[in-house]
């Protein structure tokens, strides 16, 4: 069976005047029903950006600018603007890090799950209400019948994240995409809406991209994950195999450096340096300046994605 | 055991708030009867979630906020009745590292400037003395000599918390309060500051006030534990003791929540449900029992009492005893 989404080279740059920030550069991935792919990295790393890349969301002066998004045997870029608008909400959803951004300030929370359904599933304003209610429900917000009433600043972190979510599943997506989901939110609250996207994910058998920075999150919840790094997947393997197995320098690093693997009071293993300014020009691998195996040929050519051992790509000329 | 460095004493502060222009006041609890101590040379974390009042407690430490109730004593003197001369010196001998390295420095000083200043206003350092005393703490920290010059927008969030820390450790302090001072760092630079402090703690004998919500970098740093959660804490101990051997409720959910790299087996995840309660209006009796898996009758109606369960080890637990030692 082909996977429900596959991508392949995607780049996505931003023209800033006299530079260009290669913001994801070159990234493969696939996905298939009903699986979670963890997108992993830190800030500036480009996960985000790939995120907005599969809605065509990209704010400018960002433009994508080569690679293929298939998505159930279409290729997202190459649909009109009209057509993409039938698939985002409907087919693909996406909630944000951030949820009192992602909903409108001066609309009840009602109107704004109700507006996806009148749009995307020709509901009635009466029937949108009532399915409406359900929704609300079905994420755990007590009382819904009144909380469809409420404006967003009326309610707490956690419920606001809630509404986004049954927002994003009002129509059944097949892929949900979750842009640091619980991120804004307490660990206390993060267990509740990372058990409740879980439930749902069981539910209805979607698909789920969990983009994040929190290693934690990802292995417990993620069935394969991708370390990006500079615009760049360098490694992705089923979760499991990932945490046991790193192979990549940088992988290596993250995982030495969390608090979690340390023994308590003892110094902690660190990367040197910090992340790269995407808009300096860079030559060769990405990561070469703070790594601790670099040779010199990382530092002359980019390093492919090639499969060390089965279903274990890494990006690094230490594995030809 | 000698007397604290820093003590509060059943500290309390309530703000005054009005939902709108012409609502009734209503008082938000923010801090409600804390107890804390620090030794010398030891490193204290504060946990708890946000609202709970972490970064009240550490501006009422500091002396930056007048408390409602109770006292903060600083080796056996009390802030509130210190002369000009008293609190100049514990200004001096207390510092605060900030979470955000962004609004902390002065966009328009020079990093020499902004690390020098806490040695030009407490007339510690001047001319090529102070250009030296700016040298040797840059040093420290792992700032280049090159960066005296430069501008705070020159660099990287990591770099900034470095200058952030130079400047506190600027007059010698004996203590430092950290208000999530790695929270808004990249995990690969989040180390290397957990790194520094820990060698700066060990080096220059500070006590450290470590606040944090993230409990793995608590863990980390810290000897000594607590856990706030509205306006209280409800457990205190050893580090040890606290993270394998806790004995409140709201310790063990907190613990369990935390998505783990190497998910434990047999341990059962504890879902809270709800939100945690307004401190506008704190519940009565335990402030946990609403969400509570095990509260019974009485929780609602007493407050229990931060008690010695195991020699250092607190909890405010009716049933402390019950639950986690039988």
């Amino acid at each position: 069976m082909p996977p429900l989404l596959n991508v392949t080279g995607l780049a996505t740059h931003f023209h800033l005047g006299t530079s260009t920030l290669k913001a994801v550069d070159g990234v493969d991935f696939s996905l298939n029903e009903g699986e979670t792919l963890a997108i992993v990295g830190e800030s500036g790393c480009g996960k985000s950006m790939t995120a907005c890349s599969l809605m065509r969301l990209v704010p400018p002066p960002g433009n994508i600018v080569s690679g293929s998004i298939v998505f159930g045997g279409t290729d997202l870029l190459l649909l009109s603007d009209k057509e993409m608008r039938d698939i985002r909400g409907n087919s693909i959803s996406m909630i944000f890090q951030e949820p009192m951004t992602s909903l409108n300030p001066v609309l009840t929370v009602g109107n704004q799950i109700g507006e996806v359904l009148r749009l995307h599933r020709n509901l009635t304003r009466r029937e949108a209400l009532a399915e409406t209610v359900r929704l609300l429900g079905l994420v755990g917000i007590p009382a819904p019948e009144q909380r469809v009433e409420d404006y967003p600043h009326q309610l707490s972190g956690g419920m606001r994240q809630r509404i986004v979510i049954a927002m994003a599943l009002a129509c059944q997506p097949r892929l949900l995409i979750a842009d640091e989901p619980t991120t804004a939110l307490d660990v206390t609250i993060q267990a509740q809406i990372l058990e409740l996207i879980d439930r749902l994910q069981r539910e209805n058998g979607m698909a789920l991209l969990l983009i994040t920075h929190d290693l934690g999150i990802v292995a417990e919840r993620a069935d394969r994950t991708a370390i990006m790094y500079a615009g760049k997947i360098v490694e992705t393997a089923p979760t499991a195999e990932l945490f046991q197995n790193p192979l990549h320098p940088y992988t290596c690093g993250l995982l030495a450096s969390l608090p979690q693997n340390a023994v308590p009071g003892e110094p902690l293993a660190t990367i040197p340096g910090h992340v790269p300014n995407l808009a300096d020009e860079q030559q060769g691998c990405g990561f070469c300046p703070r790594c601790p195996a670099k040779t010199w040929e990382c530092r002359q050519s980019t390093p492919p994605l090639k499969e060390a051992s089965s279903n274990h790509l890494v990006r690094c000329w230490k594995f030809p | 055991m000698t007397a604290p460095l820093l003590e509060a004493r059943n500290l309390a502060k309530y703000f005054p708030v009005a939902s709108g222009p012409f609502a009734p006041r209503q008082t938000l609890n923010a801090v409600d009867g804390l107890d804390l101590s620090l030794a010398a040379g030891e490193a204290v974390g504060l946990a708890g979630e946000s609202g709970c009042g972490k970064s009240t407690v550490a501006r009422l430490l500091l002396g930056l906020t007048p408390p409602t109730k109770g006292e903060v004593l600083f080796e056996g003197g009390n802030l509130a009745e210190m002369g000009k001369r008293d609190l100049a010196s514990f200004r001096r001998a207390a510092q605060l590292i900030f979470q955000d390295p962004f609004s902390s420095l002065n966009p328009r000083q020079r990093v020499g400037d902004i690390i020098g200043e806490p040695l030009v206003v407490h007339g510690y350092a001047s001319g090529s003395e102070l250009r030296e005393r700016v040298a040797r703490l840059m040093e420290k920290v792992g700032l280049a000599e090159e960066h005296f010059f430069r501008y705070p927008h020159e660099f990287s969030g990591g770099q900034r918390q470095r200058i952030g820390i130079a400047r506190a450790l600027a007059v010698e302090p004996r203590l430092l309060v950290a208000d999530e001072p790695v929270s808004a760092l990249d995990l690969s630079v989040q180390a290397q500051i957990i790194n520094l402090l820990q060698e700066l703690k060990r080096e220059l004998n500070l006590a450290f006030l470590f606040i944090a919500h993230d409990l793995s970098v608590v863990r980390h740093l810290c000897d000594r534990i607590a856990i706030m959660y509205l306006g209280r804490i409800v457990e205190t101990g050893p580090r040890d003791a606290v993270f394998e051997r806790f004995l409140h409720p709201y310790t063990e959910a907190l613990l369990s929540a935390v998505p783990h790299i190497h998910p434990p087996t047999g341990n059962k995840r504890i879902i809270l449900p709800g939100d945690p309660p307004s401190p506008l209006s704190p519940p009565p009796g335990c402030p946990f029992h609403t969400r509570c898996p095990y509260a019974e009758g009485v929780c609602s109606s007493t407050t229990p009492l931060l008690t010695e369960r195991d020699p250092g080890h607190l909890a405010a637990c009716h049933f402390s005893m019950k639950l986690y030692r039988s």
